[in-house]
């Protein structure tokens, strides 16, 4: 039965509307973050060095192995797979293995697949008559979620098949990848996107999807809640668009999942014990994210005009070890009242 | 005749009781050509589990609401059979992966596949996809979390994913952000207490207010248990009268009258009866972080501001302990040890 | 708890790529034969010659130089040994002897079965198959001697329960002749019939002699015996004549009862047969490298056939970790594991086992599981009937379990109740025995002991006393259960201090487990020693075996089981997860099924009592929940509630509010019409359901039908069958399908075929059609299952 399903299933995806009983199918509508990712190296936002090493390696036609690295949203994977669209053209897809931290990466895909693909020699010939490069791309995207052995398998791989093979490692953190690995590669910093340029990069698409934003005042806080990463900021911009079929600023904080300002203001002001109980009760009653609440926390805190900076060291630390506990999967209720206690105890004693 | 709790379930979304705003969001979203996967949260008994049952109707009419169980089989990587209990209709399956506990992926891989993979022959006028709906996406494996990311774009023509979780902290980010998230706050008493009113009055019965209240606030804002201590009242009394005694779990009860042991006296002696006490809660799959919660919220009552940070500073501290452990009486014992040995300190010193 | 893998998981984990190195380290095997050619052994006992005679019969009685060996179970391994010292050795210090030429002459083909099964005489072939097995094959002995071994060794089975009534059933069969010598030389029986059976014989009551008599055995006359008896063996024992010879008689009763009562044949072996059967293929496999014949390997799909006619075993040589496909032999013809290795808890007949062996070879893994008690007990009686103990076999059975299948250590217990002199043992005794568990065990309670006493000498003592105990959970849990007693603490602080090295411990330990990684590993009985260095004391105190934890896991899991069994029975409508089900709706439930009712009879009752009945049993319907009748000790029927909610639901206050029984035989009642009526639902939405669809073909005149038949059109098909009927209305026939009940079949079904074939025709393209109410029962069916 399901060998009788997948042949079907197959069929069909080959071939949507061979039966009469299907109108013809349309394409469920792509995220905005897919649509509107850049076509080439040069749509790139704000990465100016690097493009520029990126465009001379094309120009040349050779690529070293590569190590991007950078916070989320900046780029990486936009910027990789638009010069493997420009190096390789139409044969991307045969030329190019992209696998990220949701693929199985364990060591034995290391050395199965990336092994197996990296050691098919290509020609420098298109099908079609053209030039083109004569190696092949692996792009390990969140490399730095794979396993140490994982890496320590692919220094090998890379260093053996360089002649027909470039890597390119593509991580949030660069000290998670190995050293052996760092040091065969190029190593290319992603900085965060500059605002006006994100906003600019938003109000495109917004124009191109016919959403009316307004003066642009809620891209500036889409940014804000964001962080600088254009790739959140553009899911946001989506869902908020979906769900409510406009874009506001209310509708920004509810799809992100932000907590609103003036809970975290009321968190920081808690003066007594009964109050936290209360405010942690009705906090967690309301859905909200303990996670989220210490992050906005601990930006509101740094900033805080009225705290001493003894003040807000003794939150600081509180909000990185209970952020920590979090993150272990301790209860959310625990962690804020202990927070809570210690920005009580923080506020009584200025 | 089944529980007011089921019996009395909205069925439209038009016809929820609160969160209308949101009812109406979810409606238009239905109409758009697009459905996005989504995540659900909210604590328990706040009505995740009613709305995306809303939403199915409305995507699907009434056809959503027939259901069936069904138990599925999977083979783990390590050749090990294990089967998960499914309820189903012919446009949506909902599982608990966390019932396989570390095999979570397995199942959550397959059963997409599984159903991404049959297609709906005719589309007209119908969704060109089913819905998996994922409950307790919080408590998933890591690893699961991430095959799910995974299995979220590859599968995305044919199904969407409807994630419950009662809080999006443990919920990887990568999942979040493909999600359209939808937050379900849990009602407040005033509107618990309307929506027993309005079952009181569809089943013909009158709820004096003030009793109505008072099961509201025992219920700590969930509304499920709230329905089922208001029918429990129902049946040990009726006519209702506004002093009537409000049946709750006996865990609750029990958790507290732990908490009066350990006040009453602090010696190893109590200790090792508080060790009984706790091994029950423990045996009553009572979860272990709700314990030390539960025993939180009861022993700082009598305790000036500076014990109350110092004990809640420890609780924070043995939970999350605790959760990298595997042994939670430990956890738990030691956190009423140290509150003994403080507490005992402070009335001694408070008696100089 | 669940997440990480349980130590079985982990094993399966890990096990894969054992494996992987397992078969890389086979390859190697291949490739680079093993240089073990020149087998000394090969060489003296290259004999083509066929057996003239048992060997037994031509050496003479010299049973003054055999009869004071102690162990002449060994005799196999010492058989098996190296040939060419031992002979030579033979030759030089005993060269007036012809035994060993004899020997020599008679070593054979077939005597390598004997040895394997060491004296196979005792099993019934020579009044069966004696006379033809020296014209059948080597192979075909072999296999026959298995199967006999095989019976031989299930009569024994049955004789040792003759509750299975075996014996009865099989009137013709001499209980004697399968009896086998394992135990004891008594006297008489060997005197009487030492000619049939050469030597061997059970004194056991089964075989209608009173054993009573029989084990009146004088000294001389034991010895006597055994002398005739080693003769039988004397091919095996005569080598030893040259190590034992310094033994003294007397050693004779001296000798431990292990030892005594080791099992001396295949067949008295108590370890899981396919594991003996295993390791004697094996050794079977040597053959044509040691003895130049050619052995029979089976094809590695055959391979089962084996056992498969036998029925006994599944595993017969399948060695866990051997590649499917390869072949038993290599090239030289040798087997290509060339070692077996056993391995197990102590007492379980490894060592007996490997004295059937040969010291050929050893890397194969043979794991041998703990003898059943049931077994252990059957043979203690044996032992204890040659003793002349008087035991209830109730006793034994206790002592069989305390040994935790260690017979060894059974026998030492026994030997020793024995030793006091008392005729009658009671179980006391044997509880109190402090001799005979397991040494680890006891270890536990020393340690423990050791941990909760102050050491002055060495401070590094109790590290070691920890590690060598091992087992570090069983500790922490001892400590665990013990800490609040030995120590006055009245300030809570020794308590305080104690759970914080508890509570790293078990974050270290979960840590271990979930990364498998051991490099903390060490640190654990650090953890321990620092609660001794907390808890220590100068005081005698008095501990409690750690079983608390043990006892709560028992009963968590009896409670999470009610739980699933309430989740899993309850309907799809009021599916819910299982946490909330656990906190919110079970806690409440026991109160909405304790409806108030004023009186028993139901027709009595008030139309509000009765509401609340009905509410009662609809929940209960949801739930999955029953009233059971059952017979109470007092012999009364009463209703008991499954799965009991009520356990979960309270904590042990729950009888307050079980409704009175009265109460319950109404709601029993009510809930089975509650079934009914659902049940009745169904069919009718199902019956109404096609009627609609009859409408929709057959377009009825009546207005009222219609505007029904569209109403249940609206209320219960809006979604496919819509969509389906129009192509149903030209292929459908008017008339009614009906099932074999003469039931009307639910249209849904009949136009799910039409449309599936209908899209099989037209496009590639299938729907998995999961739908329909048949009550029949669904299942799988092959089709080759249909041939």
């Amino acid at each position: 039965m399901q060998a009788f399903l997948k042949t079907g299933k197959i069929s069909n995806a080959d071939k949507p509307s061979s039966s009469g009983v299907k109108p013809s199918k349309k394409k469920p509508p792509a995220p905005w973050v897919e649509k509107y990712r850049p076509k080439t190296i040069d749509d790139i936002v704000d990465q100016g060095e690097v493009i520029q090493v990126l465009r001379e390696c094309l120009a040349g036609g050779d690529l070293p192995h590569l190590l991007f690295y950078g916070p989320p949203g900046t780029g990486k994977t936009s910027a990789i797979l638009a010069a493997a669209r420009q190096l390789f053209g139409d044969i991307t897809r045969d030329r190019v293995l992209e696998l990220n931290a949701s693929d199985e990466r364990g060591i034995q895909v290391i050395r199965d697949k990336v092994k197996t693909f990296a050691q098919m020699t290509v020609s420098s010939i298109r099908p079609d008559g053209r030039p083109c490069p004569p190696y092949k791309l692996v792009i390990l995207d969140e490399a730095d979620s794979m396993t140490n052995a994982a890496q320590a398998a692919l220094r090998r791989t890379m260093e053996r098949e360089t002649r027909t093979t470039r890597f390119c490692l593509i991580c949030n953190y660069v000290s998670r990848i190995i050293p052996p690995i760092t040091s065969r590669c190029s190593k290319f910093r992603f900085k965060p996107l500059a605002r006006e340029n994100v906003i600019k990069r938003l109000q495109d698409v917004c124009e191109a999807e016919g959403v009316d934003v307004g003066t642009g005042e809620v891209l500036h806080q889409a940014v804000d809640t964001c962080e600088g990463d254009m790739r959140r900021a553009l899911t946001a911009l989506q869902c908020c668009q979906r769900l409510l079929g406009k874009i506001t600023s209310e509708g920004l904080i509810e799809v992100t999942g932000l907590v609103p300002d003036h809970l975290i203001n009321e968190f920081l002001s808690i003066k007594n014990y009964n109050e936290l109980e209360k405010f942690v009760e009705n906090f967690l009653m309301e859905a909200y994210s303990a996670s989220q609440l210490l992050e906005q926390l601990s930006a509101t805190v740094v900033s805080s005009g009225h705290l001493t900076n003894k003040q807000k060291c003794v939150i600081s630390e509180k909000v990185a070890i209970c952020s920590h506990r979090l993150l272990d999967g301790g209860a959310e209720v625990m962690q804020l009242t202990d927070l809570g206690c210690t920005i009580i105890m923080a506020n009584n004693n200025p | 005749m089944s529980l007011w709790v089921d019996k009395h379930r909205p069925k439209d979304l038009m016809k929820l009781d609160y969160h209308k705003d949101q009812a109406t969001r979810l409606k238009s979203l239905v109409q758009q050509s697009d459905f996005p996967h989504l995540l659900v949260y909210g604590p328990s008994g706040a009505g995740k589990k009613t709305r995306i049952m809303c939403l199915l109707r409305e995507l699907y009419g009434s056809g959503a609401e027939r259901l069936r169980q069904e138990t599925m089989h999977f083979t783990t990587p390590s050749n090990k059979k294990i089967e998960i209990m499914t309820v189903s209709s012919n446009y949506h399956i909902e599982v608990n992966p966390t019932d396989v506990g570390i095999h979570d992926r397995v199942v959550i891989m397959d059963l997409v596949k599984n159903v991404a993979q049959t297609h709906q022959i005719d589309s007209s006028g119908q969704r060109e996809f089913k819905v998996v709906i994922l409950n307790e996406v919080d408590d998933l494996t890591k690893d699961a979390q991430h095959a799910l990311r995974r299995t979220m774009e590859k599968y995305v023509t044919t199904c969407r994913l409807i994630l419950i979780a009662n809080s999006i902290s443990r919920v990887i980010p990568a999942i979040r952000s493909r999600c359209l998230t939808i937050r379900v706050p849990a009602p407040t008493e005033t509107e618990i207490t309307n929506v027993l009113q309005a079952v009181c009055k569809k089943e013909g019965l009158s709820l004096p207010s003030e009793l109505g209240a008072r099961i509201a606030k025992c219920a700590d804002r969930n509304l499920r248990r709230a329905l089922l201590m208001c029918e429990a009242c129902k049946a040990q009394q009726y006519p209702f009268t506004s002093d009537q005694k409000v049946p709750e779990p006996d865990w609750q009860t029990f958790i507290r009258s732990t908490a009066a042991l350990i006040l009453s006296e602090q010696s190893p002696k109590k200790l090792g009866e508080v060790r009984q006490k706790l091994y029950e809660l423990i045996i009553h799959g009572v979860p272990p972080d709700m314990i030390f919660a539960g025993l939180l919220r009861e022993l700082v009552q009598n305790c000036d501001m500076v014990m109350k940070c110092q004990v809640a500073s420890y609780a924070a501290q043995y939970e999350h302990r605790m959760r990298l452990g595997n042994k939670p009486i430990f956890h738990i014992e030691a956190f009423v040890a140290k509150f003994m040995a403080i507490y005992k300190k402070f009335v001694e010193e408070s008696l100089m | 708890m669940s997440d990480y893998p349980d130590p079985e998981e982990e094993y399966e984990l890990m096990y894969a790529d054992d494996l992987e190195l397992l078969r890389e380290m086979d390859d190697d095997n291949d490739t680079n034969p093993v240089r073990k050619k020149t087998n000394p052994a090969k060489r003296s006992l290259d004999f083509s010659g066929p057996i003239a005679a048992k060997s037994s019969s031509l050496i003479p009685n010299n049973a003054t130089d055999n009869n004071q060996n102690p162990n002449n179970s060994l005799s196999l391994s010492q058989s098996l040994q190296p040939l060419e010292d031992l002979l030579t050795q033979e030759n030089t210090s005993n060269g007036g002897e012809d035994i060993l030429t004899q020997i020599n002459e008679n070593l054979s083909n077939k005597r390598t079965a004997e040895d394997l099964f060491g004296d196979i005489n005792d099993i019934d072939f020579d009044n069966l198959e004696l006379p033809s097995k020296r014209q059948k094959t080597d192979e075909e002995n072999d296999m026959d001697l298995i199967n006999k071994i095989l019976e031989g060794r299930k009569i024994r089975q049955m004789l040792a329960e003759p509750s299975k009534g075996y014996i009865d059933k099989k009137p013709n069969f001499d209980v004697k002749d399968n009896l086998t010598r394992n135990i004891p030389r008594s006297p008489k029986a060997a005197v009487a019939s030492s000619n049939k059976f050469p030597g061997r014989e059970y004194g056991y009551p089964a075989t209608d002699r009173s054993p009573e008599p029989r084990l009146l055995s004088s000294r001389e006359h034991r010895e006597q015996l055994e002398a005739k008896n080693q003769q039988k063996e004397s091919n095996e024992l005569v080598q030893e004549t040259t190590t034992n010879d310094s033994e003294t008689t007397d050693s004779e009763m001296s000798d431990l009862w292990v030892e005594r009562y080791r099992p001396k044949s295949y067949i008295d072996l108590l370890s899981e047969e396919p594991v003996n059967r295993a390791l004697l293929h094996w050794l079977h496999l040597w053959d044509k490298a040691v003895f130049k014949k050619d052995v029979k390997t089976k094809e590695p799909q055959h391979r089962n056939t084996f056992s498969k006619r036998t029925g006994q075993f599944q595993l017969s040589n399948k060695w866990k970790g051997k590649k499917e496909n390869e072949p038993e032999v290599d090239e030289d013809g040798r087997p290509h594991h060339k070692v077996a290795l056993l391995c197990g808890p102590p007492g379980v007949g490894k060592t007996t086992l490997a004295h059937l062996l040969a010291r050929l070879a050893v890397s194969l893994i043979v794991t041998v599981g703990s003898i059943t008690s049931a077994r252990l007990a059957a043979r203690l009686s044996i032992v204890a009937k040659c003793e002349k103990l008087r035991i209830n076999p109730r006793v034994l059975s206790a002592l069989a379990a305390r040994a935790q299948g260690d017979i060894r250590a059974a026998l030492h217990v026994l030997s020793f109740l024995k030793a006091r002199a008392k005729a009658q043992v009671n179980i006391e005794d044997v509880e109190n025995a402090s001799i005979g568990t397991k040494d680890n065990a006891k270890s536990i309670m020393q340690a423990l002991q050791a941990l909760f006493t102050v050491t002055d000498t060495d401070p590094n003592a109790i590290l070691k006393t920890i590690q060598a105990a091992g087992e570090y959970d069983r500790l922490i849990d001892g400590i665990f259960e013990n800490y609040l007693t030995v120590r006055s603490d009245s300030r809570l602080l020794i308590a305080s201090e104690t759970m914080s090295w508890l509570r790293l411990y078990d974050t270290i330990n979960s840590w271990i487990l979930r990364h498998q990684n051991y490099s903390l590993y060490s640190m654990l009985p650090i953890c321990v020693a620092r609660c001794h260095s907390i808890l220590a004391t100068r005081q005698p105190v008095k501990l409690r075996f750690p079983i608390q934890g043990q006892e709560m896991f028992r009963k968590k899991t009896e409670l999470d089981s009610i739980v699933w069994s309430v989740w899993r029975g309850s309907t799809a409508s009021v599916a819910t997860t299982r946490s909330a089900l656990r906190l919110d709706i079970l806690p409440l439930l026991p109160y909405l099924l304790s409806p108030v009712l004023r009186s028993a009879n139901i027709q009595l009752c008030s139309e509000t009592e009765r509401k609340s009945l009905a509410t009662c049993a609809g929940a209960m319907c949801d739930y999955g929940l029953q009233y059971i009748q059952q017979r109470t000790p007092e012999g009364l029927y009463a209703f008991v509630l499954e799965p009991d909610v009520y356990k979960v639901a309270f904590f042990g206050n729950e009888d307050c509010v079980r409704p009175p029984p009265a109460v319950r035989q109404a709601i029993a009642r009510e809930q089975q019409l509650e079934v009914i009526r659902r049940n009745d639902e169904m069919m009718s939405r199902m019956s109404s359901r096609s009627k609609s669809s009859q409408a929709a073909t057959s377009k009825p005149k009546l207005d009222t039908k219609d505007t029904a038949a569209r109403e249940v059109k609206e209320m219960r098909i809006p979604n496919h069958l819509q969509r389906l009927q129009p192509k149903a209305v030209q292929k459908i026939t008017p008339q009614v399908q009906k099932d074999f009940f003469g039931r009307i079949v639910p249209v849904a079904q009949v136009q799910k075929q039409d449309a599936v074939s209908d899209v099989i025709s037209s496009s590639s393209v299938f729907y998995q059609y999961r739908e329909g109410f048949n009550n029949a029962v669904r299942r799988n069916v092959r089709m080759r299952d249909l041939f």
